[in-house]
Order: structure tokens, then sequence, then C-alpha cells
């Protein structure tokens, strides 16, 4: 499964931690869509790892920003926790690395 | 009249001075042609004057939707039409002007045969004597102990000549 | 490659070709701006587009040669160059040469034989010449672009010196594997990206949204000085399916960047932000020209005009703001491809044999469904014969839209037409207009392609012969530039083709003694003014009094002559002496199927074209003035010359008690006939036969068709008889006088 659920996820804290550990590209984002979907419910705040995406391209991205999006419009927090040095790259070429609020600053 | 032959349903000669002919009877005389050039032979009928043509020019009929011109061959070669009868048949003849193939019919008093003709048998036409011009003659040829004229058909039908028919048309209008 | 792909690439270059041969004589006539923009726009889209078509087939020739062509046009675009003549000349001179490069590639040539060598690489040579010149204007005009402050040159320039590129990807983009990341990589290879905002607005909500769809989009500023527009076009290329392109160049007028967020999707007010923050615009620029697109928007409601998304052309035309406005054309051209395709859509290209063998199937379809028809009739039964009805309305309802297939303007026929008047007349040194009128005019192709070389000569020889010197009119008291107009209508049946000058007319005198010189007409014989003028259509006859370079290449008048009467058609020629010439022609509309009037002239059947008769009529003594042999009647107080045809087809006058005469008129080029036949016999839907070659000079009779019954008919040709009835009746009877 590309979308994990990872320890310290708890109904009760409203906190959901998830994180994708394949690739973020367009063959595999619909899966993904699917999967993340299935969580959105339930829960107050969002952290997402994305430590071990070794590929993304702009389908990843685009998801990244329908992501929190969504969540913003759901008064939900939204943090990515982690990035790999692709998505870290690829955010910076599209001049949004500021709009997710990677490290442990939050 | 049944179609008699065509060069495609006799059989080819196997001597190679050998040519085949269709013969024919005009005006009591027995004319031959080669047979390379025939497609077909119909029954005279139906056939469409056209005006202001020289009499040598029968009119047109409509072969299977193509409106083929006929040619009095008797009127062609001695200047007077022959009196039709149920024998009178017309033989569509293919010649070549300008690389375009032309359909072309001519009327015959009757169809006799498909006749084996050795080169050898063929003796140039006599310079005089004849009757018709000697340019439609390619030859003579003696088929039991008659004398058979061969045409020459690309000049019998000489486009250019049967083309003058405007001109002649002019005058008589 | 097949050869079927090789064969619609040549048949699409060719059409693209045409179009650019139109652009450049367009361009060629204009010394407006605006136009003179668009022009070079239509043709660059043109060129890049062969470029792009022979690109995909491997047609390295082509590719390297209309790059050169399209390099150079680029540059006119941005301004770095001005379009003049010999621009135009060099662009002409480069067509020809694409074309003789599609039709060696269309020939399988793969090495250039030494001539087409040659003129490459001249060409080559010449336009690289320019490509020089331009960068040379660039350095000095831009200089160092370094300046933060806005052009003195351009004044109503935008003060960034950075590229703008503004990117909109449709939704098939990813799907398609065009990522954006890509192209921004490839970007930044050709430049520095100094600015990127991505457009997410796009994007639905999470219930809506599609993962694999691309509903991205990005406001790019590249610093890079030294590439042209058209390399950064070519990045896109691939994408222009996929994405709206925007490229701005440095400096580009304000006007520019109105048009293109009047096209973004985003408000104006978003777009205005984004470019501020971008460094596009300055403030005052983005109040500028939010503004402006704010009171025209205004303007646009109050004026109670549909659109309320100002019309950014009209912007551009209203201020006269035009100089140095860049032509968005990455987006026009976007929309032109997707019109091309609609288009396509709607078109099929099918080949001409095809057409033929379908039109006549549709012949044998009108011959069968008559013998159905005659057969029905006879058998008598109602319902039989009501169904027969319904399928014979069906029959002419296939016959007309068959025939429509085939039926095409002759307007881009006479285009071809502006390019020789322009280059024959400069190698003359005259001053001539092209005018053109009833380029709607319809015909049927197979005309089109016989009339082609026929009119090529008269224009020609109107050009040359006919058009005066400027001195020599001016001396005349005439405009210095002449006037060759060139007119097409439809006239009861026929199409008429007309092709006028207002140069020296033609000398009846001239004529007249070069024909006698010729021993075409002895002298002292009396010829009416419209026998010396056809006389030039006789062969062997040139009037010229210098052999130009033009004339005389063997092909006379006489070949014209010959070429429209084997297409049934007829040569008039009027002329008034220092007042100009008028060559007419006339042929029939079309060659495959007409609607037809049957008539019996002794035994034979007759087709007269229904569209020439004008009335019929009994030939009664109350139409007969008193002789019983005059050739007129007198058709409420007008003569009406007429024939029997018996006597003209040499067929019995029939006279027995109860036959009765009828007299069909016709009428052709304004003139009117009368033909007495013995029997009118009503409408006949006439599938035209070709007589062939033995009766190629029987004028009188222009074809035949074959009746329901299988007999054959010949079809009159009325303007002939027509002629021929009015020179017979002028023997008798002076033109002049009244019947009494």
């Amino acid at each position: 499964m590309a979308l994990r659920r990872e320890r310290g996820s708890s109904k009760t804290k409203g906190l959901c931690k998830l994180a994708i550990d394949e690739d973020m590209t367009i063959y595999a984002i619909k899966e993904l869509t699917d999967a993340l979907t299935d969580e959105l419910d339930g829960y107050d705040r969002f952290e997402l790892s994305l430590a071990k995406v070794e590929e993304v391209d702009s389908a990843g991205i685009q998801l990244l920003l329908a992501l929190s999006t969504e969540l913003e419009k759901r008064n939900k927090q939204f943090k990515v926790t982690e990035v790999s040095g692709a998505v870290s790259k690829l955010l910076a070429t599209y001049n949004i690395s500021d709009r997710f609020d990677t490290g442990a600053a939050a | 009249m049944q179609n008699i032959g065509t060069s495609a349903e006799v059989e080819q000669s196997s001597s190679e001075a050998s040519e085949q002919y269709l013969t024919f009877m005009l005006g009591g005389k027995d004319y031959g042609l080669e047979i390379l050039n025939i497609k077909e032979i119909i029954e005279y009928g139906d056939v469409t004057e056209m005006p202001m043509t020289p009499d040598f020019i029968s009119g047109v009929i409509n072969l299977r939707g193509s409106v083929v011109p006929v040619i009095d061959l008797s009127n062609r070669f001695i200047g007077h039409s022959v009196e039709r009868t149920k024998r009178t048949s017309i033989i569509i003849l293919e010649v070549t002007n300008d690389d375009l193939k032309i359909e072309i019919g001519v009327t015959v008093d009757m169809v006799i045969e498909v006749l084996d003709i050795q080169a050898s048998e063929i003796e140039p036409a006599p310079s005089l004597g004849n009757h018709i011009q000697t340019d439609f003659i390619n030859g003579m040829a003696k088929v039991d102990g008659k004398f058979l004229i061969l045409l020459d058909i690309e000049n019998v039908l000489s486009i250019d000549e049967l083309s003058m028919v405007g001109s002649i048309g002019d005058n008589t209008g | 490659m097949s050869d079927e792909n090789l064969q619609i690439f040549a048949e699409e270059a060719e059409d693209l070709l045409a179009v650019a041969e139109q652009a450049l004589l367009h361009l060629d006539d204009l010394d407006n701006p605006a136009e003179t923009e668009d022009g070079v726009g239509d043709l660059f889209r043109t060129f890049h587009t062969i470029k792009g078509a022979a690109g995909l087939f491997g047609l390295d020739p082509i590719v390297n040669f209309t790059h050169i062509v399209e390099s150079v046009l680029g540059n006119i675009r941005e301004g770095t160059l001005a379009m003049d003549q010999n621009l135009v000349s060099l662009f002409l001179l480069s067509r020809d040469h694409l074309e003789n490069l599609v039709g060696a590639a269309l020939a399988g040539v793969e090495q250039l034989d030494d001539d087409l060598e040659k003129v490459d690489s001249d060409l080559v040579g010449k336009l690289n010449d320019y490509l020089g010149k331009s960068a040379a204007q660039e350095q000095e005009s831009n200089g160092p672009a370094t300046s933060s402050e806005a052009d003195p040159d351009a004044p109503e320039g935008v003060a960034s010196t950075n590229w703008h590129v503004s990117l909109r990807y449709g939704p098939n983009a990813l799907q398609n594997g065009m990522d954006p990341a890509s192209f921004i990589g490839y970007l930044n290879t050709l430049g520095e990206i100094e600015h990127l905002t991505l457009i997410d607005d796009a994007i639905p909500p999470w219930t809506e949204f599609d993962p694999e769809n691309c509903y991205l989009g990005f406001e790019i500023e590249v610093n890079a000085p030294d590439t042209t527009k058209e390399a950064l076009e070519e990045v896109f290329e691939f994408v222009m399916d996929d994405c709206k392109v925007a490229i701005l160049p440095p400096h580009s007028h304000i006007e520019a960047y109105k048009k293109m967020i009047a096209e973004l999707p985003e408000t104006d007010m978003r777009i205005g932000d984004i470019l501020l923050a971008c460094g596009a615009l300055t403030d005052r620029e983005k109040d500028d020209v939010l503004n402006a697109q704010d009171r025209l928007a205004d303007e646009a409601i109050a004026g109670g005009e549909d659109e309320s998304v100002p019309q950014l052309g009209s912007i551009a035309v209203g201020k006269q703001v035009v100089q140095q406005e860049v032509v968005d054309a990455a987006i026009k051209k976007q929309s032109d491809l997707k019109s091309q395709r609609e288009n396509a859509m709607q078109t099929v290209r099918v080949n001409s044999r095809k057409l033929e063998s379908l039109v006549n199937l549709v012949g044998e379809l009108v011959i069968g469904s008559a013998n159905a028809e005659l057969n029905a009739r006879r058998l008598a039964d109602a319902n039989l014969n009501e169904a027969m009805e319904n399928l014979l309305r069906l029959v002419e309802e296939v016959r007309d839209t068959t025939l429509g297939l085939r039926m095409v303007q002759i307007g881009e026929t006479f285009s071809r037409f502006k390019r020789v008047v322009r280059e024959v007349s400069r190698d003359l040194g005259k001053d001539i207009d092209l005018r053109i009128s009833g380029a709607e005019t319809e015909l049927d192709k197979t005309l089109v392609e016989k009339i082609g070389d026929p009119l090529m000569h008269l224009v020609r020889n109107a050009i040359d012969h006919g058009i005066e010197s400027p001195q020599v009119r001016r001396d005349a008291g005439k405009p210095a530039t002449g006037t060759v107009f060139l007119e097409a209508f439809h006239d009861s049946g026929s199409i008429v083709i007309r092709i006028r000058d207002d140069g020296g007319g033609l000398s009846k005198d001239k004529i007249l003694n070069k024909a006698i010189e010729k021993g075409l007409v002895q002298a002292g014989q009396q010829l009416t003014e419209q026998e010396i003028y056809r006389l030039i259509l006789e062969a062997g006859f040139s009037t010229a009094d210098s052999v130009s370079n033009l004339s005389g290449r063997g092909v006379g008048m006489d070949v014209v002559r010959r070429n429209i009467e084997t297409l049934r058609g007829q040569v008039e020629i009027a002329s008034e002496e220092g007042k100009g010439s008028t060559v007419t022609i006339r042929l029939p509309l079309t060659l495959a199927i007409i609607d037809g009037f049957q008539v019996r002239v002794g035994d034979t059947q007759y087709i007269i074209p229904l569209d020439m008769v004008d009335e019929c009529l009994e030939l009664n003594d109350a139409l007969r003035s008193g002789d019983s042999d005059a050739n007129y009647v007198n058709l409420r107080g007008e003569i009406l010359p007429f024939m029997r045809l018996s006597d003209m087809f040499d067929a019995e006058r029939e006279t027995h008690d109860k036959h009765r005469d009828h007299i069909v008129v016709v009428k052709c080029a304004g003139k009117r006939a009368g033909f007495v036949v013995d029997e009118l016999l009503g409408e006949h839907q006439t599938v035209i036969r070709p007589l062939g070659k033995v009766f190629q000079n029987l004028r009188e009779i222009s074809g035949s068709t074959i009746l329901g019954s299988g007999e054959v008919a010949m079809i009159i040709d009325i303007p002939e008889m027509v002629n021929k009835v009015i020179a017979s009746g002028q023997l008798d009877f002076s033109p002049s006088g009244a019947v009494h």
C-alpha cells in the first residue's frame, strides 16, 4: 500500500499521521488519492511524511496542493512533516516550498 | 446475332507468322480484320442518327451506357450505303488515338468466320484495280480461291478524318 | 513512412504553401502595420506548421530550410526586422523553393540535385543576411538588457527586462506525459527563471478532483536576453495541444499584457497581483493594464454588448497602438490549431477519382431510374407509380448533392493570378492592380482545373499587351496604375468569366493588317468588329509589336480558344481603342449532369439545357408576320429570329394535318432565339455522355445522353446555335429593322 498510517495516529486526539512510501507519480496517483480520501474523515489534524518518496512529478505536487486546500476548507490542520530530496526539489522548482510547513518548526 | 468470337475466346495460333482475322462481307466482297482490335460484334439496331455529319457516319449507339459512334463502312469505302438486312451487324473495334482508346462501331453486311492467315499468304495490295482507297488496305490474302481484302483499321477509322464532320456539317447547315 | 502519409503531407504542405503565398501577396498590398503584423503572424505559423510536419516525416531539407525562413519571420514579428518588398520577394522565392522541396520529397529524392541545392544555398545565404542584420539591429536598440528603467525606444513597453511566459495546462497534459516540470526544467536551460508563480486556482474541491487531470498554471519570468521568441515557443511546441501558452518578450507593449490577461481564466485582479509579484509589471503598469480592462469591460456592458470580456483586438485598434505590440502568437496558434482540428472534423479529403466514380454511378442511377419509371408507367399500377415518384425525387436529390460535392469556388484559381500580376507587372515596369469579383462563384472542379491555364494566358496578355506603361498612360490622361479585372458570375446555366483591362485596347486596323499579312483574310474583305477581334483567336496570330519574354512563348490565343472550346465554352472579345479590352469566357456549369428539356425533331430526340429555355410556344400564324418563309417571328413586339431544327439537322419536315410546330425560345448571353421542333417532351434529367473525338468538331451538339428507353439523345449546344440563328437572320433582314 502506497499510503501508510503511522504509529501515533489517534482518533481520540484527532491526529492522523500518514506517510507515503512509494512514488507520487501519475501512475500511482489515483490509488493514492483514493487511499487518502478514506482517511480524511474522523480527524482534525493531519501529518504527512514524504520522506520516503523516491519519485514525484507534477501530479504528486498537484495532489498535495489539492489536499492542503481541501483540508484548509474543512478547517483541519495539515502539515507535511518530512520531505524527500525529490519532493523538496520539485517544491522548490514550483516555488511553493513555504506552503508546506516542513520540518520540526511547527 | 450472337457473339461470334473475340480474341480471348479464339485459340491462339501456334504459328508465329500467322494471325487471326475476322472475315465479313460488304457489298458482295469479302474483307478481313485483325481480331486483336475487335471487342465484340452486335446486331444492327437502335442507331441514333447524328445531325450534320457525313453519310458515312451512321450515328451512335448505346453500348451498355457508353455512346459509341457507328461508321457505315460501305459508305466509307464505296460512297453509298448498302441495304440493311437481318444479317447486318456492327463490329465494335478499339482504336488508339493520342494514347486514348476509342470504341467505334462499323457496319458490315454479314460476319462470316474467324480465319488463321499465314503471313506468307498475304500479298501487298495492288495499287490499281481496287474500288477502295489503297491506304485502307493492308494486303490481300487468297483463301479458298477467293480474294480477301485485309483492312488497315487505323486508316479506315482515322479519327482525324472521321472528325472532319463539323466542317462538312457546316456546309449543309 | 508510408507513401500515403507522405502524400497527405505533400497535399497539406501544398495547401499551406498556397496560404503562404496569399499571405505574402496580401502583405504586398498593405501599408497598414496592424494587418502586416497579422500577415507575418499567419506566415510564421504556416511555415512553422510545415516545418513541424516535415520534421515528423524526417524530411530534413525541408525542416532546415523552413527553420531559417521561420527565424527571419520571427525577427520581423518581434519588430527587430522590418518587412519590405525585397523580403516579400525573398519569401515568395523561398515558398517556391519549398514547393520544389516538397515535390522532391514526394518523389522520394533523398539527396537534392545540384539545381535545388544551389537555390537552397542561395536562399539560405540571403535569409541569413537578414538574420545577421536583425541581430545587429537588436544589439543596437536593446543594448545589454540590464537596465530596469523603461526602454526609451519603446515608451509604451513595460519596464521588465524578462521574458514573461504564461502557461495554463489542459486536463490531459499529465496523462499525455507532458509534465509541466520538464518544460520548466527545459526553460531553465534557455535562460534563468527569475520568478515562478504556480497557479492552482483551477484545482477543484476534493470530491471533484481527478488526480490524473492537470489543473496547474504558471506565470514565469525568464531572464534570457540572448534567446528568441521562436526558441521559447519551441520549448512548448509539443504541448500546444495540452497547454495554453503565452510568451511576451522583454519590454512588451502593455497592450500585449492586456491581451494576455484577457485570455487567462483567472480574474484580472488576481493576475495583476501575480504579475506584480513576479516582477513582470510595476505597480503603475499593473494599474494601467487593469484600468484599461475594467474601463473597456464597463463600456462593453454599458454598450449592451453580450460579451463582458473586452475584445483585445478592439482595444488595440481603438488605441491605435499596434506598432510595438507583440501578438500573442502562441495562443493564436493554439486556437488556430483547434479551429483547424474542428474544420478537419467537418471536412474529409476524398480522392478525386472516388468522387468521379460516385458521379458516374449517380449518372447510371439517373438513367436506370428513368428506365424504371418508363416501365412502371406502362404497368399503370398506381402504387408502383407513387413509389416510383418518391424514388425519382430521392434520386434527384442524390444527384444534386453529389454534383454539389464537385462544385468549388473559383476564387482560389483567381488568387493565383495575384502573384502573376505582381511579378509580371514588376518585370515590365508597369503598375497594375488586380481586382477580383465573384470569387465565390462555384463551378465544377474538373472545369476549374482545366480553365486555369487559359485564364493565366489571358491575364498575362492583359498585363503584357493590354496595360500600357505608366508614362503612356499618364500621357493619355489615364491613372498611371492600370487595372485588370477578373470577374465571375453565373448566367443561365453557364458560368461567365471575364478578364477586363483598362489598357490600350485592340487596334482593329493593326489586327486586320496583320491578318492580311498572314493570309488569314483577303484585303478588302468586309468584316464586322466582332469578326476582326476573333481573328486574334486564330492560330499563328500575335499583335504585340515587341515580343516580351512573357508572351511569344508559342502558346497563342488560338490555344486558349481551343482549350475553352474543348470545355464546350465560348470566347468573346470586346474592345475599345484607348479604353481597354474585355475577354468573356462562357462555360457550362458542369460536365456531368444537367436538367434538360427534351424535344423531338424527326425521329431523333434532343435535349436543350433547361436553364436556357425561356418559354415554349406553338408556332401559329399569329406569331408569323405573314411571310411563312420568314425566319423570325414577332413575339410580343420583339423580333425573335428562329430556325427549324429539322432544316438544320437535315430531318424531314413534318407536314401532316395534325402536326403542330412548336417553338422553344432560348436565351443565352443576353440573346434570344427560337428553335422549331416537332414535339415537346418535357423535362429530363440529363446525364451528359461525351461524344468523343469523332464528333469533336461538331459544334452544334455538345454531347449526348441516354434516355430511359435506352435510346441516345443529342444535347444541343445552345450558345453555338443561338449565334448561328442570329447570324443567319442578319443576312435576311436589317438588324435594326422593326417588325411591322
